[in-house]
């Protein structure tokens, strides 16, 4: 029984790192496709939110970490700063969803809002404004298009992620 | 003898005899043609003949189906892989050719250019970014790329500088990305300026010419060359053409819009000057 509930973990931990996997190729190369307005949305950060969601803060803290510098691996032109600000939204939203708030989509999209929001004004003042390479007009131009298309993205894996949760015991009905 | 010839059966019998005797006779005295009774038989049996060959035709192709189809088929796969392996050899040349294209141009363009040593690279990935204007190339510190390396494309046009190198990879930021800023000249006048990446044109894929002499006077269509001011980039080689001038009064925020000679979106393999003169 206990090396069964063990596989049974090892498994649900490598469906997630799969889950990763898959999202971090559809942002890389199906949403590079699908642009709107010359932007692509991010992924990664919506996925940390659902993972602190529906595993826990320590969980989310962790695997945010993760995705950031996997994230900052195979991309170019991305900080390691997000691998800092999807770790600390990933807890926050574990956090935030065993005291306060529920797991339902909404909350999900609400978490990956301030995820992407936050991941995005730092990349903008940190790497941005303060050298000198873009002004307020960048924030409006990218920023915020940024902020609005990965949030509207995040159904697509908030529902394999609950889903996951749900056949692993992770939630109720 | 009366009744014997009175008998049907006789007499049938002796009309048959008698036609054998007459046909035989006319065959014997008509010898190496065909005789008309043949032909006769031969023009009303044909239709029969025909529809027999049909029918026995059609069993043969049967047969002949059942017994080869296995073959055929095999056939079919071998002859399906071949046409595969010639058309991926025609890819393969195909690919060739385009690169044997480059390369000689390249050589146009080393020829001409004969104190730059360059490094042939292939674009493995673009940049994912929103707020940037990157790629990844197959070359890296292995191969003697190193930061700050400048990257041009097969004609000599500016692409970019490497930005970010590893052991075999580099990223490269390109001339219209923000943290472009090269020494320029203006090819017909000799004016100094700088070429500056701007986030407002990034999105355009242009650039920006700035801090250009007050009595510049600077046309579309300019050609715009790297100055070689501060040894980043050899000089003259070719950034864009100005494509829009923005005078102002003072003249010192004057600046100019610079569209690169580069199409960055068909690029596919760049090469790296690893090293080159100085001109003094």
């Amino acid at each position: 029984m206990e090396i069964n509930a063990k596989l049974a973990l090892v498994m649900k931990w490598a469906l997630y790192a799969a889950l990763a996997v898959m999202t971090a190729v559809m942002q890389k190369y199906v949403f590079s496709r699908l642009e709107i307005f010359g932007i692509t949305p991010l992924l990664l950060g919506g996925l940390a939110v659902c993972i602190g969601m529906f595993e826990g803060a320590a969980a989310g803290a962790i695997c945010g970490g993760l995705l950031g510098a996997f994230m900052y691996a195979t991309n170019t032109g991305v900080e390691l700063l997000y691998a800092l600000v999807y770790s600390c939204g990933g807890f926050a939203s574990g956090m935030l969803c065993a005291q306060l708030m529920g797991k339902k989509l909404a909350v999900a999209m609400l978490l990956s809002l301030a995820i992407n929001a936050a991941a995005c004004v730092l990349f903008f003042i940190l790497i941005m404004w303060l050298p000198g390479r873009a002004g307020l007009f960048a924030m409006l131009r990218v920023g915020l298009p940024e902020i609005a298309y990965s949030t509207a993205v995040t159904p697509l894996v908030y529902l394999p992620v609950r889903l996951l949760a749900k056949a692993s015991g992770g939630i109720e009905e | 003898m009366k009744k014997l010839l009175h008998n049907k059966a006789v007499i049938s019998l002796a009309v048959v005899l008698a036609l054998i005797i007459v046909m035989g006779v006319l065959s014997f005295a008509v010898q190496g043609e065909s005789s008309p009774v043949a032909n006769i038989f031969g023009v009303l049996a044909t239709p029969f003949r025909s529809a027999a060959d049909g029918i026995s035709g059609f069993f043969e192709e049967m047969y002949a189906r059942n017994y080869e189809f296995e073959e055929l088929q095999a056939e079919n796969e071998r002859l399906r892989k071949r046409i595969a392996d010639m058309e991926a050899d025609v890819r393969r040349g195909e690919q060739l050719v385009e690169e044997n294209e480059r390369l000689r141009e390249l050589v146009g363009v080393t020829q001409a250019r004969n104190d730059l040593d360059v490094e042939m690279a292939n674009i493995v990935s673009r940049g994912s970014s929103n707020w940037e204007s990157t790629f990844t190339i197959s070359k890296g510190t292995g191969d003697g790329v190193e930061k700050f390396d400048c990257v041009i494309s097969s004609e000599g046009f500016l692409v970019g500088q490497i930005t970010e190198a590893g052991e075999n990879w580099a990223v490269v930021s390109t001339v219209i990305d923000t943290t472009t800023s090269v020494g320029a000249k203006i090819y017909r006048t000799g004016d100094v300026a700088t070429a500056l990446g701007d986030f407002e044109l990034m999105y355009d894929g242009k650039l920006k010419l700035a801090y250009f002499p007050e009595s510049a006077v600077l046309l579309n269509g300019d050609t715009v060359l790297t100055s070689g001011v501060g040894e980043v980039y050899p000089a003259g080689l070719v950034i864009g053409k100005i494509s829009d001038v923005y005078p102002s009064e003072s003249g010192a925020g004057s600046y100019a819009v610079i569209e690169p000679s580069v199409d960055f979106e068909s690029l596919v393999q760049v090469f790296v000057v690893t090293d080159f003169d100085i001109n003094e």
